[in-house]
């Protein structure tokens, strides 16, 4: 697999090869969760099965409210009966913080390891120091970094070529996978993110569950989060070179009615990717527009797609 | 505020208590974190009690409740219910924001 031509400027060419793996460096806090009832308690509180998960094993899961909205989406590091959630910085504090209010008479203990790094390499097989892992699509392994590691080296010594800051953004966007952007104040339930897959239907009570079920069971989620592919002059548009934020930009329907807004953007040198979240149901692709605001070039969206699975109506 | 079992819960209490041959041990009432409104109750017999724990006595049956979980059962009151759906005990809980369809989870 090659990486695009405008993933990186961090390209390293390796003895005159082109790196055929790409390596990305995450920065976030751990919550460490310790106890002889972490394992139990944990699994109350995400919506994935950390039961059955293994020493060195990685899961990933989501944090819910009460109300089934997504709060997070750590990566849960299983270190025989004690977990590690690897989790955005921002934000991280008040994740423990909540935690910590449904820790009752448990043997359970949080604590915040602030400033971490996890590393993550495509490829890569699980080995009981890296854990098989996928990140936007990409297939691989990850682990924590310990302090003062230096990544370089390991990067360079695996033939790979480390995606620097927007190309891993423009990574994220580009398949899909919901972040920040889109869970802050949005108010998402898993559905309506196209995380369905990180949530066990099975394993019992976790905390916001009954919504999510009854969703399940009643389909059409009222809102959904799409995928947009334009020309990277439009994509350069939708962003404020200030704040780095969204500039107005609407999702329309035919009738040029809002029916939807764009949450991420991002683009290399061939492509514009942007992730948007539709705040009505029943609309088919092939209805929907982007209204950019005023003075963005005049160029098309040539895809939009449902991000996880298409609805039913 | 204490915790209260109505007098249908309490015979339940007692006719458990004797079908298992614990005819003295109390009833532990206990908040869990977990559930799906975020806290889930649990109920047990048990014989032995601390310092730190709430006591009580409804209609005969001894109730010991952790420091902890007294904070989010003050006030509650115990019922037992039969019905189509099923039988089991019903907590009717003043703090409680609101409680699953089952009932067994609340949020406070």
């Amino acid at each position: 697999m090659r990486p695009s031509n405008g993933l990186s400027k961090c390209t390293a060419r390796i003895g005159g090869y082109t790196p055929l793996m790409r390596a990305a460096v995450l920065e976030g806090s751990i919550i460490e969760v310790r106890g002889d009832d972490s394992r139990e308690w944990l699994n109350g509180q995400l919506t994935a099965q950390i039961a059955d998960a293994k020493d060195g094993e990685v899961r990933r899961g989501l944090k819910l409210d009460r109300t089934g909205r997504i709060l997070a989406m750590p990566w849960v590091f299983c270190r025989g009966e004690e977990f590690d959630l690897f989790v955005e910085r921002e934000g991280a504090k008040e994740l423990l913080e909540d935690l910590d209010r449904y820790i009752i008479m448990e043997d359970v203990e949080l604590s915040l390891r602030e400033d971490t790094r996890a590393l993550f390499l495509e490829g890569e097989r699980g080995d009981g120091i890296f854990a098989r892992a996928t990140l936007y699509g990409m297939e691989g392994a990850i682990r924590i970094l310990e302090e003062g590691e230096i990544v370089e080296s390991i990067v360079q010594t695996r033939g790979a070529e480390l995606l620097d800051g927007q190309a891993l953004e423009t990574a994220r966007i580009r398949s899909g996978t919901p972040g920040r952007p889109e869970f802050e104040r949005r108010r998402l339930l898993p559905q309506e993110a196209g995380l369905k897959e990180l949530v066990s239907f099975t394993k019992g009570c976790f905390l916001g569950q009954e919504p999510v079920v009854m969703l399940e069971h009643r389909g059409s989620p009222p809102k959904r989060l799409i995928r947009l592919e334009m020309e990277p002059t439009l994509a350069r548009s939708l962003k404020s070179e200030g704040t780095g934020g969204i500039k107005g930009a609407d999702i329309t329907d035919d009738t040029g009615a809002a029916v939807g807004e764009i949450t991420s953007v991002s683009s290399n040198d061939e492509r514009g990717f942007a992730i948007g979240l539709l705040r009505k149901r029943g609309f088919t692709l092939d209805t929907l527009h982007l209204r950019a605001s005023e003075g963005a070039p005049s160029a098309a969206v040539t895809a939009f797609a449902f991000i996880g699975e298409p609805p039913d109506n | 505020m204490s915790i209260q079992l109505t007098p249908r819960a309490a015979e339940k209490v007692k006719e458990i208590r004797e079908l298992e041959q614990i005819p003295e041990e109390a009833l532990r009432v206990r908040v869990l974190g977990g559930g799906c409104s975020g806290f889930s109750y649990d109920l047990f017999f048990e014989d032995e009690h601390t310092e730190l724990d709430q006591k009580f006595v409804s209609h005969g049956v001894p109730i010991y409740i952790d420091m902890m979980s007294y904070q989010y059962l003050e006030g509650t009151e115990i019922d037992y219910v039969e019905g189509l759906h099923g039988a089991g005990f019903k907590f009717i809980n003043p703090q409680a924001q609101a409680t699953c369809g089952c009932g067994s989870s609340f949020s406070a």
